[in-house]
């Protein structure tokens, strides 16, 4: 007997009764299962995300003032000239260890005046010696 | 036909259910009949099948209406008896047992007495054939798709579905030759007893 025949004489096997019944249930179950895993998801990725928000704003608000001031202002701009020093030191509320000092009128009267005695002190707040004349 | 189950696989991507039900009820039987053939086990092509209708419900957006709908549906249900073939190792060792019980069932009513023997050493043949082999001899034999068909279903190009069916029923044939004689003393025995009583 030919091997087509035979294959068509296989009785066809049918699904049972209830088959579509248990499908729709099985549909119903998985699709909320699937609304939950959905939902599941969105919050994770909202946490997830609401994290990195935080971190970028911690990063680019809070963790720069805590830096030092000068050192951002000072990679920007150029290095100070002399002049900006001599300004930059009146602000600050010490006094300034260089001080010219013209002792050229001083030679010039020298002769007819009795000789000047000048006494050069230490001048240091931090010095804690004694100054012995 | 094609028209109006392709207006209904349009309803599915929108998400009606009673279209869907309308989808299963058309393809249940074919698709659970297909899979009995492949795995060769009725309660797990029935389970197989109503995994394949899910597929079908959630991958519904997938579908492009330039093929058949049948042919997309069948080729979810082929896939699946794959990865259901290869999980369980049931290429090649098909209990005897199993296979008896559940083939009694499944000879025709038209079948005379002298071929319910063939038919069952047929269908045992049958299951120790490769899927590569069995699918497209079930899908042209059995369900009677063409071989262009096939060829879609199976996603391989009609030459290798022509080589495939060819190699498949000479396996099958050179299957039957070879067992006839082992499997007559375990199949004719019953038809005696049958006979007797």
């Amino acid at each position: 007997m030919e091997l087509d025949s035979l294959l068509k004489k296989i009785e066809p096997v049918e699904a049972p009764p209830n088959f579509e019944q248990k499908v729709m249930a099985e549909l119903s179950m998985r699709k909320r299962t699937s609304v939950r895993n959905t939902r599941l998801r969105i919050s994770v990725a909202g946490a997830f995300s609401a994290a990195a928000v935080l971190l970028v704003i911690v990063g680019l608000f809070v963790l720069p003032q805590r830096r030092p001031v000068e050192v951002s202002s000072t990679q920007q701009q150029p290095a100070p000239s002399v002049f900006d020093r001599q300004s930059q030191s009146r602000v600050r509320d010490y006094i300034p260890i260089v001080e010219a000092v013209d002792y050229i009128g001083e030679i010039r009267t020298g002769q007819d005046q009795p000789p000047a005695i000048y006494i050069l002190e230490n001048v240091s707040e931090n010095t804690d010696t004694k100054i012995i004349y | 036909m094609r028209m109006e189950e392709q207006e209904l696989m349009h309803l599915v991507q929108k998400g009606d259910e009673v279209a869907f039900e309308k989808i299963v009820s058309i393809y249940k039987h074919r698709i659970v009949n297909f899979l009995t053939q492949l795995t060769g086990d009725y309660q797990r092509a029935v389970d197989l099948a109503q995994e394949t209708f899910m597929r079908v419900y959630f991958k519904s957006n997938k579908y492009k209406p330039i093929a058949p709908l049948s042919s997309w549906i069948y080729t979810i249900a082929s896939n699946l008896a794959k990865t259901e073939l290869k999980k369980t190792r049931k290429l090649s060792t098909v209990s005897l047992d199993d296979t008896q019980s559940h083939l009694g069932d499944q000879i025709g009513a038209a079948a005379e007495p002298g071929e319910t023997y063939l038919i069952e050493n047929l269908k045992r043949a049958l299951d120790t054939l490769h899927p590569r082999y069995r699918i497209p001899i079930v899908l042209k034999d059995i369900e009677g798709f063409s071989q262009e068909e096939i060829a879609q279903i199976m996603k391989r190009p009609v030459g290798t579905i022509k080589a495939r069916i060819s190699r498949g029923r000479a396996q099958l044939k050179h299957i039957l030759e070879k067992d006839e004689h082992n499997l007559d003393f375990l199949v004719k025995p019953k038809e005696v007893e049958h006979g007797t009583r």
